[in-house]
């Protein structure tokens, strides 16, 4: 039994020693912007990106929610100058609505605007831990990673993505604009053919029962919280190849149920409009320019609605 | 709780100490802290299901000694007891449901609208399981291979022997009651094998068969948008996602209890090596194979009885064994095409031509003949395994159509890296470590400390927490 238990233990030991070096090794080159609070690089760099600069957040009069479809379409910036109210993107890759139903950020006397596409109906990947507070300290950090995320592995290799993630010429970019929006290049871009030609739509499945419970949890958080002073929700059209009337319908179908279902949001459907393929960068995101002609029109629809300023 | 969970090697640590070291001078002591022990483990899933698991357990042990009786028709009764309760807790729990929205559907279709009562509440982890245990004993009783257990902390410890609770082996009375009822010595040769066997089976599980997982699911959820290649690599993973899973589990289970001195039956033996179904079946979920055709087969009369009753008794042991897997269609759909597979073989009578053999036994590789033959037999066992994953038959076959008729050229849009690679590089280690097992069981002493702690950590950074077994929904 000694020599059983001693080699066990002996077993148990050189493991956690080299588990432990490994994991120190990779966590020393991730860069301070970098926090986990959640499973998604993406987030992880939004929210040090806000931590580093909270007043940013706090003066906002906009602030722009949701997945990649707000992230890389909307230009936060723009919209700051055109509508002359300060704001702040913290959108990040596959964050759906349902994700911010905790979150305190409803009750801050803001426009929201979440802007949405074929792929926010794809299934809930990300697991926030911060609740949107974009606050935490490394002793919460080493907790979460020890207790919530899937595996050590994949947070390492969130630290090895990070490293990457440096210009906008390729879709896993994460260098935020000063508002925290990533408007991909025109120039030069890593074109992904397999997105390019990719139909979200399909991919994901969208039907009825999706949208239907896509209006649910925007309802749940349009009752839960009352804070905010608008809550505008947009969507984006795709590349021209994929519009179908049924489509169309569809979406329309969404305005619908949010305006009968949500009388505190805003619907504003631009999923019609046709933007040409050199816009886009991939089947439903759009590249510098047509985030930029994309945010216009947006200002216009907000105007429209009497919240901007003169 | 889950063998692949935080808790657990806190759980194996204490019992294994207190086994051991406390109550290692006494053997009814230390099956009672076996007994306490396995309720823990299984009540911390749901101490709910406690009650039932120990009703179930107290009515076999006392239907043990009305089996056992010398008068015919009273050892008839109770063994007819015996099987009605333990069927009667399965159709209660696992297929009740089932059974009700079927006759709703038929119902309907003669136009009659009817609502009756819907359980609503979650399967009982491991039912399928504890009961066989359960009809096993009697059974054994009844056919005079052994007599009634007296004390029911035994009956109960071969019962619910924690490492066997959940998803087998489903061991057999004769095998296992004489080492609950035997004092066990500590062996460090065997301890030390049942943590090699540990370390392989969580391997299997968290390194090889989680990582497929999330390539067969992405594959199978968005499987029209796919083309046919990538449908098939799905397949194949999806193959070696299961027999990861489960041959992972069955290894755990066998390393665990072999470090309280328990030797359990062997649940696989290398099954994608085999050159046919029947020996396919020889080799794969053998406990539950086994007692199939035990409990089953032989009594129907096996293939004693001629052809005709052979080929029904084949059909009624397969579907059996499909419909044991879940309360669903597909799943007996998933028996018929093993038992078609099967039926050849029968019919020219060689379902028993690999009986006592493995491929190439004196020979480092199989010839060209026995690696088609065991290329047939995986292609067969995957196709199979498609209606297994998909519990829609019509996706499933709709799946299986696209793989026959659709495109081949281009390579998935979706699936982030390559799957031909991708599946390679996890199937690999294990088909390597199968064909050197295949000789040698006892190879795995072999594993040296570098390849242990390499395996180790790997199974660390891999470890995913709401990582389940497939088989628990059985």
């Amino acid at each position: 039994m000694k020599k059983f238990l001693t080699k066990v233990f002996l077993y148990i030991g050189s493991l956690l020693v080299i588990v432990s070096l490994v994991s120190i090794y990779y966590f020393r080159r991730v860069p301070n912007q970098f926090l986990l609070v959640s499973n998604s690089v993406s987030y992880n760099l939004k929210a040090g990106f806000i931590q580093q600069q909270p007043e940013r957040l706090n003066k906002a009069e906009i602030i722009v929610v949701g997945s990649s479809m707000s992230l890389n379409n909307v230009s936060a910036k723009m919209l700051q100058d055109s509508l002359h109210m300060p704001a702040i993107n913290l959108s990040s890759w596959g964050l759906n609505i349902a994700n911010y139903e905790h979150s305190a950020i409803w009750d801050r006397h803001k426009v929201f605007l979440c802007n949405i596409g074929m792929p926010d109906f794809e299934p809930l990947g990300v697991d926030t831990k911060d609740d949107f507070s974009f606050n935490t300290s490394r002793v919460r950090e080493i907790f979460n990673l020890a207790t919530d995320f899937n595996t050590l592995m994949a947070t390492i290799k969130q630290g090895k993505e990070v490293m990457a993630i440096r210009d906008n010429r390729d879709y896993k970019s994460c260098n935020f604009d000063e508002c925290g929006s990533v408007l991909f290049s025109d120039s030069a871009f890593n074109y992904d053919s397999a997105r390019w030609n990719g139909d979200d739509y399909l991919r994901f499945a969208v039907d009825s029962a999706k949208l239907i419970d896509y209006v649910r949890q925007l309802k749940k958080i349009t009752t839960t919280h009352q804070g905010y002073t608008r809550i505008i929700i947009s969507f984006s059209p795709g590349r021209g190849v994929f519009y179908s009337q049924k489509r169309s319908a569809m979406v329309a179908y969404l305005g619908r149920m949010i305006r009968e279902s949500c009388p505190q949001a805003v619907f504003v459907n631009l999923y019609d409009r046709h933007y040409p393929d050199s816009t886009y960068a991939d089947d439903s995101h759009f590249n510098v320019i047509g985030a930029k002609r994309y945010t216009a029109e947006l200002v216009d629809s907000i105007n429209g609605l009497g919240i901007g300023k003169k | 709780m889950l063998f692949n969970s935080f808790e657990f090697p806190i759980f194996l640590s204490i019992v294994f100490l207190l086994y051991w070291f406390v109550f290692n001078k006494n053997l009814q002591h230390q099956n009672l802290l076996l007994l306490i022990a396995s309720y823990f483990f299984y009540g911390w899933w749901s101490w709910k299901f406690l009650g039932l698991l120990a009703f179930s357990t107290l009515l076999d042990f006392f239907y043990g000694f009305g089996v056992a009786s010398p008068n015919k028709s009273k050892s008839k009764l109770f063994l007819c007891l015996g099987i009605i309760n333990n069927l009667g807790f399965l159709a209660i729990f696992k297929y009740y449901n089932f059974f009700v929205k079927e006759f709703l559907y038929a119902a309907g279709l003669l136009g009659l609208h009817l609502h009756p009562l819907l359980i609503e509440v979650a399967l009982p982890v491991g039912i399928s399981f504890y009961t066989f245990h359960g009809m096993s004993y009697v059974f054994d009783i009844y056919r005079g291979i052994r007599k009634p257990v007296t004390n029911f902390i035994e009956y109960a410890v071969f019962v619910c022997f924690f490492p066997l609770l959940v998803a087998g082996p489903i061991e057999r009375a004769n095998h296992l009651l004489p080492q609950v009822q035997t004092a066990r010595r500590f062996k460090y040769s065997q301890a030390i094998e049942g943590c090699r066997l540990i370390l392989w089976g969580m391997f299997k599980k968290v390194v090889i068969a989680d990582a497929l997982a999330g390539y067969v699911d992405e594959i199978v959820d968005h499987y029209t948008v796919h083309n046919a290649y990538t449908l098939l690599m799905g397949a194949i993973s999806f193959s070696f996602q299961v027999y990861c899973d489960f041959s992972g589990y069955s290894d755990i289970a066998l390393g665990v209890a072999k470090l309280f001195g328990f030797e359990l039956l062997s649940n696989f033996k290398f099954p994608y090596f085999s050159r046919d179904i029947a020996e396919f079946w020889r080799r794969w979920h053998i406990s539950l194979s086994s007692w199939f055709r035990d409990y089953l087969y032989i009594p129907l009369g096996g293939s004693k009885e001629g052809k005709l009753r052979a080929v029904r008794n084949v059909f009624i042991v397969f579907l059996v064994s499909g419909f044991w897997h879940g309360a669903s269609w597909n799943f007996v759909v998933w028996g018929g095409i093993h038992a078609c597979g099967f039926l050849p073989l029968l019919l020219f009578d060689r379902n028993r031509r690999y009986i006592s053999t493995i491929v190439a036994e004196d020979r480092r590789f199989p010839t060209i003949r026995e690696l088609s033959q065991m290329a047939g037999t995986f292609l067969f066992v995957t196709f199979a395994w498609i209606f297994f994953r998909i519990h829609n038959l019509g996706t499933a076959w709709d799946y299986v159509k696209r793989i026959i008729s659709g495109s081949i050229r281009n390579p998935s849009q979706y699936v982030s890296l390559p799957p031909g690679k991708l599946i390679l590089l996890y199937i690999i280690p294990v088909l390597v470590a199968d064909w050197y097992f295949r000789r040698d069981e006892r190879v795995l002493r072999r594993l040296g400390w570098v390849l242990s702690l390499a395996m180790g950590v790997w199974i660390f950074f891999a470890f995913k927490r709401d990582s389940s077994f497939i088989y628990f929904q059985f």
